[in-house]
């Protein structure tokens, strides 16, 4: 056993089997289980996932090897040959850490926060659930376990988001995300497809290997098949035109929204395309389609977020927003950049999410549970005062959203910025007006956020306030843990700029893009990542980091300002009201969207759906296969059940009768 | 030997004339041991002894005291049919309250006798021409000599390899049975093992059954009592 | 003179008079004895061919050849005991049910 223990194959294994462990633990007995031993078991068990990963990632995979598990055969039929075999190497390994990391912190906060809900173990199960597949998604050698997690964590995200299914919003967003979802999931599974038409395989080494010997690669096909991906990359991290499941999924716990829809589950996509770089770089189309797409999620998301009422809301539209900047990074080839911000993302924004978990915490209190004023930004206020450690952790965290310089949001935005102001052609340029246009945004809509909750005069129920109080320490702990993380996770890539060289994170992922780097720079593409960097290149990184400093503080003080004070609170109201009336109700109804989607498809599916429905379910269906064949069995049954009497003489004349026939056959033969 | 192969086959079809003629069911019994005893002529007649004894022990001895343990517990006779069938008849038997067995209102030959005697004629007709059509060779027997050689299959150490034994004697047919079918013996007594287990499940009482038929005793007790004050009253 | 046919020959009459029996009546335990009838004349064709075999010097070699048949007969005798012993058995369980042995009452299974 000791010597299995020491067997990064066998490790390996167990970093996804704990959370499964768990999860099946807390779904047979949790029902019959005491509360504390329920989340002990959840917990105990995603930590110990950590730990593994931990030691795995700090002896192996930081000095640059690569961990695979054991192999399983898992399907072989013809020339399709799956194995099942788990892959740790620097990229996967890094979200494997964050996975872990990030759900362990969870986790623990969750202890607090779920404390109350009868279905307690119910949530930990799931959540368990989720993070077993979250580490299939990542981990998998092949885009078939891939898809294994994928499909996995869609799954948990659409249990988890309709936890409180007694109340019909909350299964219905549950519902609508599943369903945006699987058309995704379709699109990712034909680009599967003609990947394994292609290529043969599946396996990303096998793919690898197969790019590199490919001569002339077909370039249409391979674009398609990425566009396909990439497809269910916008399904999985809300991208337009599949972006709307994920503000509706803010109707799961607060947990659940930090931990799949902000930190892990959401970034999937931008996994996915990273994984294949050596696969996309042939596919300059879809790099393309995939910048613009981004640049466009991030700006429309970015200004929707500006007007939203609910907490939560505004941070689901900054993680819409923010993916929107790591697909931006993607599209334009400079991959590990957009690891970068997925990195910083998740501890920021997980931050984000469990500091307004806090706050409506304490605010169901007194407002009870599923209140919409507990999240309500417009009903709350001066919260710093009784909640600090909460005020000052997600202040941390909208500092390194909004990009404040020096914390971790800035070096990864502005990293994704400078690619585009370097690329210095018209899909540069356009993509970094929207880049830089979404992160005015994003600096306003964070410090409105912490001046509406935090500062100025209490708005909502007088109770409330008098109640409110700063969470538990199970809740408070994770929450000064991901702060430290959200404000040191940028220094792990300094800027050229900075003249220090201090690029670990850069280091550690770069032979994952080796490959894909090579090609380009032997074709000499502009999506090649620079190697050096020239003065001209110091000097213009200069600038940008300057204007997105001035930029973030400017309209992160300017924010501030006007929310954090009853006056500016007041001037703005009147704004919409009167001269900015049209456009703020277009941003508030998020452009909208839902109802077009259900004009131009929800309404003729339906229309086309109650046809079908008479033609071929009631009339064709019903009535001819079900009732007819019915109809057939009883009328011939009717017939033929009169062979049986039940009386036993009439059986014995039959058999007789047979013997005495079989007699004549025999005789007729002689 | 004819003769008394012919004695033993008349006695032999005029008990089994009995059995399917005899509407008391104890003497339809009696036509079948005497059919019985009948058989184990032929069989002694056709030199085989220890069949012939077999046929006695097993079925003029166990299986027809079967019959007769059976028909005593479990005859439906109403008891002017004779009184023997009715001796140990069950004292909760109430034969008013069995239904009337149509077959007995009917003449002899009934519709489905007529049918049963007309398919069993055919069925007679049928074997008569098989065997009338028999090869020439079965037309005799043949000698049998007094004592045959057999070669033992698994004899014993110092023993010798063969042994002279009589036809249809118990010797002989011990080495059939143990020398040549020993699996078919073992499987008919697993066999029969398994049918004494199913008789002794299928007769047994369950413990619910046994107690639902006392109270039912109890209750009619009861109100065998009430109904005898309501008449002093 | 003594012959296998004529030997046969009794046996289909006691086969044929077993089988009317079985089928003209009414009573599970009078078509039981009737069964047993039939059972009874295969056993004298059994025990018949032996003869004739022995008759013709088959019990040569092993003497099976002969004495198998007398050896089914016996087999047939321990399954004939087996059967009437399961199906007295079932008899006296019908009979308790229904305080009668007669096969026409016998047909829930029809529905």
């Amino acid at each position: 056993m000791r010597e299995l223990l020491q067997k990064p194959e066998f490790l390996l294994l167990l970093v996804p089997l704990m959370p499964l462990i768990g999860f099946l633990i807390n779904g047979f007995f949790g029902r019959r289980m005491a509360l504390a031993s329920s989340g002990a078991v959840a917990c105990g068990s995603i930590v110990l996932s950590f730990v593994i990963a931990t030691s795995l990632f700090v002896s192996l995979i930081s000095q640059g090897q690569t961990v695979q598990s054991y192999s399983f055969n898992w399907m072989h039929v013809g020339a399709l040959d799956i194995h099942f075999r788990l892959l740790a190497d620097p990229l996967s390994g890094l979200l494997m850490m964050v996975v872990t990391g990030v759900g362990s912190l969870i986790h623990i906060y969750s202890v607090g926060y779920m404390g109350h809900d009868k279905a307690y173990w119910r949530f930990f199960a799931y959540l368990n659930l989720f993070c077993f597949a979250m580490l299939m998604l990542v981990l998998g050698d092949s885009l078939v376990l891939m898809f294994l997690g994928w499909e996995g964590v869609g799954l948990c995200s659409y249990l988890l988001i309709g936890f409180w299914y007694t109340h019909k919003p909350n299964s219905d967003a549950g519902k609508k995300a599943f369903v945006v979802n699987r058309v995704g999931d379709f699109g990712f599974m034909l680009g599967m497809f003609l990947l394994f038409w292609y290529f043969g395989s599946l396996n990303y080494g096998e793919l690898a290997a197969g790019m590199r010997e490919v001569v002339q690669p077909d370039s249409t096909l391979l674009n398609a098949a990425c566009l396909c991906l990439f497809v269910g990359a916008c399904g999985k991290s809300a991208q337009i035109p599949l972006y709307v499941w994920l503000p509706d999924a803010m109707a799961g716990p607060t947990p659940v929204s930090a931990l799949i829809h902000a930190a892990t589950m959401v970034t999937a996509g931008i996994y996915m395309i990273a994984r294949l770089n050596f696969i996309w770089v042939h596919a300059e189309t879809a790099l393309t389609v995939v910048a613009l797409v981004g640049a466009l999620t991030a700006f429309f998301a970015g200004t929707i977020g500006l007007v939203q009422r609910d907490i939560k809301k505004v941070l689901a539209y900054s993680t819409v927003s923010q993916l929107g900047f790591m697909f931006i990074a993607l599209g334009l080839g400079n991959f590990p950049v957009a690891i970068f911000h997925l990195f910083t993302h998740a501890f920021f924004k997980a931050l984000l999410f469990l500091g307004s978990g806090s706050v409506i915490h304490s605010l169901e209190h007194t407002l009870g549970h599923g209140n919409p004023d507990s999240q309500d930004l417009f009903k709350m206020g001066g919260l710093k005062h009784k909640m600090p450690l909460t005020f000052a952790t997600m202040f941390v965290g909208a500092c390194g959203l909004a990009g404040i310089p020096l914390f971790s949001g800035f070096f990864s935005k502005d990293a994704i910025l400078y690619a585009a102001f370097e690329r210095q052609d018209a899909l540069g340029l356009v993509v970094y007006a929207l880049g830089l246009a979404a992160a005015v945004c994003t600096a306003f809509y964070s410090f409105r956020l912490i001046g509406l909750a935090f500062f100025g005069k209490w708005r909502g129920l007088e109770a409330a306030y008098a109640h409110a109080d700063e969470s538990p320490r199970s809740m408070g702990l994770p929450l000064f843990l991901l702060a430290i993380a959200a404000f040191g996770a940028g220094y792990l890539w300094l800027p050229a700029a900075f003249g220090v060289h201090f690029t670990p994170f850069a280091d550690l992922l770069a032979p994952v893009w080796q490959q894909g780097q090579a090609f380009l720079r032997a074709a000499q593409s502009p999506l090649a990542m620079p190697v050096e960097h020239s003065h001209e290149a110091i000097v213009r990184e200069w600038v940008n980091m300057l204007v997105s400093s001035v930029v973030a503080v400017g309209v992160s003080i300017f924010a501030f300002t006007i929310y954090s004070k009853p006056a500016g609170l007041e001037r703005a109201r009147k704004l919409v009201e009167g001269a900015m009336g049209a456009p703020y109700r277009l941003l508030l109804n998020k452009y909208y969207v839902d109802e077009i989607y259900d004009i131009a498809i929800v309404r003729p599916i339906q229309l086309l759906s109650d046809v079908f429905f008479v033609i071929f379910d009631v009339i064709f269906i019903d009535l001819m296969l079900v009732n007819g064949s019915g109809l057939l069995v009883d009328l011939s049954s009717k017939v033929a059940r009169r062979v049986q009497t039940g009386v036993v003489r009439h059986y014995l004349f039959a058999f007789v009768v047979g013997a005495a026939l079989l007699l004549v056959m025999f005789l007729a033969a002689l | 030997m004819e003769v008394f192969f012919l004695l033993s086959s008349m006695v032999a079809v005029a008990g089994a004339v009995l059995v399917v003629t005899q509407r008391v069911a104890i003497y339809a019994l009696l036509g079948l041991l005497v059919s019985f005893f009948g058989t184990a002529g032929i069989f002694y007649a056709l030199d085989a002894t220890f069949v012939a004894v077999s046929q006695i022990l097993v079925y003029a001895g166990a299986l027809a005291v079967l019959f007769l343990f059976v028909l005593m517990f479990a005859s439906d006779d109403p008891p002017e049919a004779g009184p023997l069938v009715t001796v140990g008849a069950r004292k909760d038997f109430d034969p008013a309250a069995v239904k009337p067995v149509e077959a007995r209102a009917r003449p002899r030959l009934s519709m489905p006798s007529f049918g049963a005697a007309l398919l069993s004629l055919a069925v007679l007709a049928l074997m008569y021409f098989a065997i009338y059509k028999l090869p020439p060779r079965f037309g005799e027997f043949g000698g049998v000599a007094p004592q045959t050689q057999v070669h033992k299959t698994n004899p014993r150490p110092g023993e010798p390899l063969t042994e002279m034994v009589e036809f249809g004697s118990a010797r002989g047919v011990g080495y059939a049975i143990f020398d040549d079918f020993p699996l078919a013996f073992e499987v008919v007594s697993l066999l029969i093992f398994a049918a004494i287990l199913g008789a002794v499940l299928l007769t047994r009482r369950s413990a619910a059954q046994s107690r639902a038929e006392q109270e039912a005793a109890a209750r009619e007790g009861e109100a065998g009592a009430e109904g005898a004050g309501g008449s002093h009253a | 003179m003594l012959n296998p046919q004529i030997v046969l020959f009794l046996c289909a009459t006691l086969f044929c008079i077993g089988l009317y029996g079985v089928l003209s009546r009414n009573n599970l335990i009078l078509m039981l004895m009737s069964l047993e009838l039939m059972l009874n004349s295969a056993n004298i064709a059994l025990v018949a061919f032996s003869r004739y075999w022995a008759g013709k010097g088959l019990d040569a070699g092993s003497f099976s050849g002969a004495h198998s048949g007398q050896f089914f007969a016996l087999m047939v005798m321990a399954v004939a005991a087996a059967e009437v012993g399961v199906g007295l058995a079932i008899i006296v369980a019908l009979f308790r049910k229904r305080h009668n042995s007669d096969v026409r009452a016998a047909s829930e299974l029809k529905h």
